[in-house]
């Protein structure tokens, strides 16, 4: 008995953890604020899950004094005129509005930082569509640097990719779906 | 020669009135053990190998990626191969609980479609996430694994994957400068291998010093990957812990393992007699004496951070605590090897010769390399006195390699007149040859 309450209870966390993550993940896509950001992307490839374009941003960011290498931060978040968003401070203390994420500073340098965000950098593609995706997106991003950028969301810090887009279509109505 | 040929000389003995059958009986019953156990062993690697492939599979057809499919479908199959594992292993614990090929397998399994879930989630929400933190998650959630079957098999993987944590951190660059720096969580690994232990400790024999394979195989693992990791994971003291890890190896071995036949089902033995040597070789060495003794010097406490100040006074702790329960049990009358009893008191010794070289300006260095010189040169021959004496040929092979080592070493380093270091080596050789004269007898009749 006591053996069956111990599996019962482990095969819940089991379980639980993908469905915490799924449901955090939901709340960021459904109620975080929308940015848009210019972007450019190449084709590597994950052991564990598939194919993938990085997506690269532009992560450097002017920083409070006293920042260095490893520290964590919040990357402030503005949009422009034209409707883009670009990360416009890293900051220790954390903003009094929704429009900033989680980073790690990588490295300071009279006083620009180039920090790293968690899950924005990835867009995972079915390994079929992959090379074709990335001749897309980097025709794009060559031709006119407005044509390709990457939607995301964020809410309390944390952030999600949701979608890429390349001549004002979603990169992946590109394949048909 | 098979078991089975084996079994008919037996029987032809036993009908030509050479062996009685009682005495046959007893053999062949002693073989079929043996070849039970042996067959076990085979069922559980052609299990885990299994489960290995099946999972490798299962990553393989994540990787595919099915974005074609809705992302509340694919929320849906994130959650198969978990589902899958957790049905394998309910199997296994309710259904084939005396398996343990089963138990051994399915907990593998498990392990790895736990990481299949958490990728194939990761990879619907776009998740690049941070990979330390998907290993950390992984690694929680396979603890258990250990406890509720007992499981041991997935130690392997779980503690490769804990040893992402010490991997250092290699910044290459084509145009600037390139980097190195050590992996600073490294205090991850310290957790997941101290999340193993317990587990250990639960495998072994504790009303004998024999084990069997699964403890033995444990002891190698938990023995290498300790070793490996200490220069990463101890920051500071490592004199002490190295010290302490060869006592502490030792304790552990004769108590556990003592009784085992060879030195391959003895692992902790063996890998505190390796470092030993490993570790007692470097003293004897002038030119490097200073960094060894010098490093983490004690008149420089006072700018230590909190990390190096505990793992310096840990370390320190240890290697008393393990000296302490040596020398009682010497004192007790069990068997223990007295130069390894007797490396703390060299490593304070060697201590000592150094801040006196350094606070006192008194240069003794050269006599404590010799000391330790003749320490080594006596822990050698008392390996081969003692292996030819419980006729242990691997013991003796070790001190054979103890001593011819430690004259290689010193033919390149021996600062003599040219003539008197090629007098000094014949006589070495010669010294050698007398030991192959007088062991010729025993050895080759």
């Amino acid at each position: 008995m006591k053996k069956k309450v111990v599996f019962l209870v482990f095969a819940l966390v089991l379980i639980a953890v993908p469905i915490y993550i799924i449901f955090s993940s939901e709340a960021i896509l459904e109620k975080g604020h929308q940015h848009k950001i210019h972007l450019e992307g190449y084709d590597p490839f994950d052991p564990f899950r598939g194919k993938y374009l990085m997506l690269n941003y532009d992560f450097s960011t002017p920083c409070e004094e006293g920042m260095k290498e490893g520290d964590e931060g919040f990357a402030v978040l503005e949009k422009d005129e034209t409707g883009f968003s670009h990360f416009a401070m890293v900051t220790f203390q954390k903003p009094n509005h929704s429009d900033y994420v989680k980073c790690t500073v990588k490295y300071v340098y009279d006083n620009e930082a180039e920090i790293e965000v968690a899950n924005i950098g990835k867009y995972f593609i079915n390994e079929s569509k992959a090379k074709r995706a990335e001749k897309i997106l980097i025709k794009a991003v060559q031709t006119n640097l407005d044509d390709a950028y990457a939607t995301i969301r964020v809410l309390d810090g944390e952030c999600r990719l949701e979608e890429v887009y390349v001549n004002g279509k979603t990169l992946k109505s590109y394949f048909g779906k | 020669m098979n078991n089975l040929a084996l079994s008919n000389f037996l029987n032809s003995l036993e009908r030509n009135g050479l062996l009685p059958a009682i005495a046959n009986k007893e053999i062949q019953n002693f073989i079929g053990n043996q070849t039970k156990a042996v067959g076990k062993l085979f069922l559980v690697l052609a299990a885990l190998i299994g489960a290995t492939f099946i999972s490798a599979g299962v990553f393989s057809i994540v990787s595919h990626n099915w974005d074609d499919f809705p992302k509340n479908v694919r929320g849906i199959i994130s959650f198969i191969p978990v589902l899958a594992g957790i049905f394998v292993y309910y199997l296994a614990i309710f259904k084939h609980s005396k398996s343990t090929s089963w138990i051994e397998a399915s907990s593998l399994f498990l392990m790895l479609m736990i990481g299949a879930s958490m990728a194939l989630v990761s990879q619907t929400y776009q998740m690049d996430g941070d990979i330390d933190f998907f290993i950390f998650v992984w690694l929680c959630l396979t603890i258990p694994l250990f406890y509720i079957a007992r499981a041991s098999g997935i130690a392997f993987f779980y503690l490769i994957l804990a040893c992402k944590f010490i991997v250092p951190h290699f910044g290459f660059s084509l145009f600037g400068p390139s980097d190195f720096s050590l992996n600073d969580k490294y205090y991850y690994f310290w957790f997941f291998l101290l999340g193993v232990l317990p587990h250990f400790y639960i495998t072994l024999n504790k009303q004998g010093d024999k084990q069997g394979f699964r403890s033995i195989f444990l002891g190698w693992l938990l023995g290498i990957v300790f070793l490996i990791a200490m220069p990463i994971i101890v920051k500071s003291g490592y004199l002490w812990w190295s010290t302490a890890a060869v006592i502490g190896y030792y304790l552990l071995g004769k108590r556990f393992y003592g009784g085992n036949i060879s030195s391959l089902g003895r692992p902790f033995q063996t890998i505190s007699l390796v470092i030993l040597y490993h570790t007692m070789i470097y003293f004897t060495i002038e030119k490097i004496f200073p960094y060894i003794f010098g490093s983490n010097d004690i008149r420089e406490i006072g700018t230590w951070n909190d990390e190096q100040l505990s793992f310096y006074f840990l370390g320190l702790f240890l290697m008393i605590t393990f000296t302490f329960i040596a020398v009682r049990q010497r004192l007790k009358g069990v068997e223990l090897n007295r130069y390894i009893v007797l490396l703390p008191f060299l490593v304070v010794f060697l201590v000592g010769v150094h801040y006196l070289n350094e606070v006192f300006d008194f240069d003794m260095v050269s006599f404590a390399c010799l000391f330790v010189n003749f320490y080594i040169l006596g822990f050698g021959i008392n390996a081969l006195i003692k292996g030819r004496r419980f006729s242990n040929v691997l013991y003796m092979i070790y001190g054979l390699f103890i001593i011819a080592n430690l004259m290689w070493v010193r033919y390149f380093d021996m600062d003599i007149a040219f003539w008197l270091k090629g007098l000094f080596f014949i006589g070495v050789g010669l010294i050698f040859l007398l030991i192959h004269r007088n062991s010729q007898d025993e050895f080759e009749a």
